[in-house]
């Protein structure tokens, strides 16, 4: 009886050393809206280098939005070849696709998702396969003998769709996000960790973490939050970093007989980061030598001298790519008021408009426009905005410039405009964002940069004239 | 679509980011735009957010400026 016991309470020691032994630690290293920060790259392979050096096993994931943000990448000959060659240098391990992959249409996001050594994983996403597009739901991984299970999920919008231009998404179906969240619930038997990782933002996150409590990870995206504490939501723990690399979440995770223990994260900055992989600022400073920026786009036939010409042309860029009726430009985004006849480059554009500011489109009537125009005024220093598509006579008062004492829209050839018809009236979203004035129905961003709908018009025009164009007659009386 | 900021409703266009909010924002205080530069933005829960960050409607957004 006494060796019975003996050896029963050695076998006890011995399997809790084993199960003790058997405890392993998983570092997932992720990050989230990038667009395209090109720059940190070099402090990040650093980072991540110094981190696989302990642990060769480490994941590194990102949660979408790798591009959009940086000509550099975005206008590369190969749009975002830049952000796919280092991602691939950094060894990513995956990423979620987010709604800003679509910018450079399914074209763009083909050759990315292809070029990449990760894959980009996304469940709620149905690609035709004729479009090519490298995309998986799910992906197990092994490391130290730990299985983890990664499912990606990308947002919706109000539309059902991404918030990105329908034409850049044509051909791809989305489905709603908890559904298709919920359709993989088996996956929580195949492995030891599982991580959700979203392009959703943190809102989105925390309800997913109420309603899917059997997953150990939301890797997070979208709403550029940080999160510099862990977050532990019905006991999921959700991270995110920012933008731009301002940081990557370090998040271990320590699993014991196949069971997670324990799991923490926290933030490590990047950009401030002083140490950097010289291999990954060669490739950096090699892409920064862009030839794209120096590429002509079209010819400007007589030389421009003023902002209301350089305005014009902003507005009928904006104007046609959208079928827009009428568009709307503020006389302070306007970024030069020269340009001499010849070549304007990509550089010279961007220069024009530097913004990033996305087109916004409204409905409004003749009334509704006149109040538009009068409010862009008023909140742009007095100044009045360029129009295409019409014109306008604007009476200040010569004692006071910031009062407006009429204002009559004509129809661009002069004739008389309809002022009850309901017009297609497109602007940037810094307009759309100062202007706070009565108008009926609701307007909506059209998910396009204005710079980026501009140079594809002139891109098509070759030859371009708007010597002589101003649609703005201010009286001061 | 309708945002709170500093629990004040704001309507914006539908696709908004955090950016578009504040400017709206401080355009109604009649306060410098070029404060949201230096602003300090957080989300309903106390969070940093970013100006490109998303806005989905009914967003709740807290905006601490940094007056010069």
């Amino acid at each position: 009886m006494k060796a019975f016991l003996k050896a029963t309470l050695l076998a006890l020691l011995f399997g809790s050393c084993l199960q003790a032994q058997e405890k392993k630690t998983i570092n997932i290293l992720s990050v989230n809206d990038m667009h395209a920060s090109i720059e940190h790259f070099p402090k990040l392979a650093y980072i991540v280098d110094s981190i696989r050096q302990t642990d060769p096993e480490l994941l590194v994931f990102s949660a979408g939005d790798n591009r959009t943000g940086n000509p550099l990448n975005d206008r590369y000959e190969d749009p975002s070849y830049p952000m796919t060659a280092l991602m691939n240098a950094v060894g990513f391990n995956g990423s979620a696709i987010g709604n800003h992959e679509f910018d450079a249409t399914v074209t763009g996001f083909r050759s990315q998702s292809n070029q990449s050594n990760f894959k980009y994983i996304c469940a709620n996403i149905d690609p035709n396969d004729t479009l090519k597009i490298n995309v998986q739901p799910f992906k197990f991984f092994e490391r130290n003998g730990v299985r983890i299970g990664v499912l990606g999920i990308i947002q919706r919008g109000t539309n059902g769709l991404p918030d990105t231009h329908p034409n850049n998404i044509k051909g791809i179906k989305f489905y709603p996000e908890e559904e298709t969240i919920a359709k993989y619930k088996w996956m929580r038997e195949q492995c030891d960790i599982l991580i959700l990782l979203t392009h959703c933002g943190f809102e989105a996150d925390v309800e997913f973490a109420k309603k899917f409590p059997y997953f150990d990870l939301i890797i997070g995206g979208h709403s550029h939050t940080k999160l510099d504490k862990p977050e532990i939501h019905n006991g999921v723990l959700i991270t995110q970093t920012e933008n731009k690399l301002k940081y990557l979440s370090h998040t271990q995770i320590e699993v014991e007989n196949h069971k997670v223990v324990n799991k923490t994260t926290h933030l490590v900055p990047v950009k401030k980061f002083n140490k950097s992989v010289p291999e990954i600022q060669a490739m950096v400073d090699k892409f920064s030598d862009n030839k794209e920026l120096q590429r002509p786009v079209v010819t400007i036939d007589e030389d421009l001298t003023t902002f209301n010409e350089l305005g014009y042309l902003l507005c009928d860029g904006l104007q046609k790519m959208t079928d827009a009726d009428i568009a709307i430009q503020n006389f302070g985004g306007i970024r030069y008021g020269e340009f001499p006849k010849g070549t304007m480059t990509v550089n010279d554009l961007l220069r024009l408009d530097p913004f990033g500011n996305e087109a916004v489109m409204y409905e409004l009537t003749g009334e509704e426009l006149k109040s538009l125009l009068i409010d862009c005024r008023l909140h742009d220093e007095d100044r009045s905005p360029v129009i295409s598509g019409a014109k306008y006579e604007i009476t200040i008062d010569k004692k006071n410039n910031q009062k407006v004492k009429g204002l009559k829209l004509f129809q661009e050839n002069g004739k008389a405009f309809d002022m009850k018809k309901r017009y297609k009236v497109v602007v940037n979203s810094y307009i759309a964002s100062i202007c706070d004035f009565p108008h009926e129905k609701d307007e909506k961003s059209l998910f396009k940069v204005c710079s980026d709908l501009l140079m594809e018009y002139l891109e098509n025009q070759k030859h371009v004239n708007y010597k002589g164009k101003d649609t703005v007659k201010e009286i001061f009386r | 679509m309708n945002i709170y900021v500093n629990e004040k409703k704001i309507r914006i266009f539908e696709g908004a980011k955090v950016k578009d909010a504040v400017t709206r924002y401080l355009s109604r205080q009649k306060k410098d735009l070029s404060l949201i530069h230096s602003a300090e933005i957080r989300d309903s829960e106390g969070h940093t957010i970013d100006l490109d960050g998303s806005l989905c409607k009914e967003s709740s957004i807290t905006v601490i400026l940094k007056e010069q």
